[in-house]
């Protein structure tokens, strides 16, 4: 099952990959969200872990973007983001992100929430 | 009298050019150490996440280059960590050497080099660095104390009391790094954060902790919120937000005297965002006597507030006085 991670920091991006590759998971990775959102609509992964900034395109426009195009509307999105306030959160639900991980963050609960969004999808 | 004119102009000419080239020389090693120690820069993220993800064997960076790199690379992974990943990549650096050897560059002449070991000591959150954080202390560095103090704020156990002092001492010189300092506190030990938040406590530390226990909704430290009330200021303000962000219904007859007999904008503003948090509809004649307020932050306030109380609070703004129509308007449109 392939989960992608668009995270611009390296060092995040490797720490949250090797998680989710210890999990079992096929991950794909990028590194703004131009990158994130073309991997997305070529390789339909099962489950999009997003960080909220990004160079290129930031992470609520990425949601956007894939929430109107049919093939991703339904995508499962978990977006890591600085210690988020309620505005934040609350532009993320109406947007459709499934869930929210502010920074600093525990790959073990990001595994437990990835693996919890991919279950209610029912993919 | 010219051959002696001549001459010196060449030797400064040729001073120059030497000088010249030495610099060019300098920027050229610094741009292929940058670029060495890019190249090492992803082996060292590989390392460190498998260590992380899985039981993998700790890398054994060998040179010197090879062991700045993992300790830059964990340096920023520290700050992203929390939780148990955190702690075992505390525990690393600990068995590596870096806990002792920034323990010993805490030491060091320059300024920057005693900042980045306090950084690395802070972030670690491993009792071991505790020592030298203590002695960081007494830097003669406003920002190695401030980031010493941080470091200790996350290690339980530590004594508030030093924590406290460094923040009093620095508030004024490094807003930002003391305010770091509270939000570690209150993230890191909650309770304790209630030494920040008497009336003894300067002032501006008391704002930044009432500031704090707010943004963590800390409900617990309500008390102390609503006791700061009284105090006017940017200690009030902070309160006043505090409790709005708590959700604290005892708090709402002193944010309704705020807002009603204050008198300053900036505490009325405060105290009727507030109200619209807390969201008792009870607050709307307050609330809507505010909409007569010469100062359009506080009509603006309010009618924000307003908008959140529900039937209450819409018949008030449909019936706001001529002052307050724009901002009724664009109350009831959001």
């Amino acid at each position: 099952m392939k989960v992608l991670v668009a995270e611009d920091s390296s060092t995040v991006r490797r720490l949250v990959a090797a998680r989710l590759v210890a999990d079992g998971y096929d991950v794909l990775e990028a590194e703004d969200g131009e990158q994130a959102l073309a991997l997305a609509r070529s390789e339909r992964p099962a489950l999009l872990v997003l960080d909220k900034v990004m160079p290129k395109l930031d992470g609520f426009e990425v949601v956007r973007a894939l929430r109107e195009d049919p093939a991703t509307s339904a995508l499962p999105i978990v977006m890591l983001t600085e210690r988020a306030n309620e505005d934040d959160v609350l532009d993320g639900l109406r947007l459709g992100v499934e869930e929210y991980m502010p920074k600093p963050f525990s790959p073990r609960e990001l595994s437990e929430r990835v693996r919890r969004a991919i279950e209610r999808a029912g993919r | 009298m010219s051959g002696s004119l001549g001459g010196a102009v060449a030797g400064l000419a040729a001073a120059v050019a030497l000088v010249a080239v030495a610099i060019l020389g300098l920027r050229a090693a610094g741009s292929r150490r940058r670029r060495a120690l890019a190249r090492l820069r992803p082996a060292a993220e590989l390392a460190l996440a498998a260590v992380l993800a899985s039981e993998a064997e700790p890398p054994q960076p060998v040179t010197r280059r090879e062991r700045l790199v993992l300790a830059d690379v964990a340096l920023e992974a520290l700050a992203e960590l929390r939780g148990a990943e955190h702690g075992r990549l505390g525990e690393l650096l600990a068995r590596l050497g870096y806990v002792d050897e920034a323990a010993a560059a805490l030491r060091a002449r320059g300024r920057f080099r005693r900042r980045r070991a306090a950084e690395l000591l802070a972030l670690s959150g491993v009792a071991a660095a505790a020592p030298a954080l203590r002695g960081g202390l007494d830097d003669c560095d406003a920002l190695v104390r401030t980031i010493c103090a941080r470091g200790l704020a996350e290690i339980a156990g530590e004594p508030v009391g030093p924590i406290r002092r460094a923040v009093e001492r620095d508030v004024a010189a490094v807003p930002g790094a003391a305010a770091a300092v509270v939000l570690a506190l209150g993230a890191a030990r909650p309770a304790e954060l209630a030494e920040l938040l008497g009336p003894d406590v300067e002032p501006r530390v008391r704002a930044l902790a009432l500031r704090v226990a707010g943004e963590l909704r800390l409900s617990a430290h309500a008390p102390f919120l609503r006791a700061a009330l009284a105090d006017g200021g940017t200690v009030a303000a902070s309160a006043a937000r505090g409790a709005g962000l708590i959700g604290d219904v005892e708090a709402v007859a002193a944010l309704e005297a705020l807002v009603d007999g204050g008198t300053e904008p900036g505490l009325r503003v405060a105290a009727a965002r507030a109200l619209g948090s807390i969201g008792d509809p009870m607050s709307a004649p307050v609330l809507g006597r505010a909409l007569g307020a010469q100062d359009w932050s506080v009509r603006s306030a309010a009618a924000s507030a307003l908008a959140q109380l529900g039937p209450p609070g819409i018949e008030a703004l449909v019936q706001a006085p001529p002052i307050a129509q724009a901002q009724a308007k664009v109350a009831l449109e959001g």
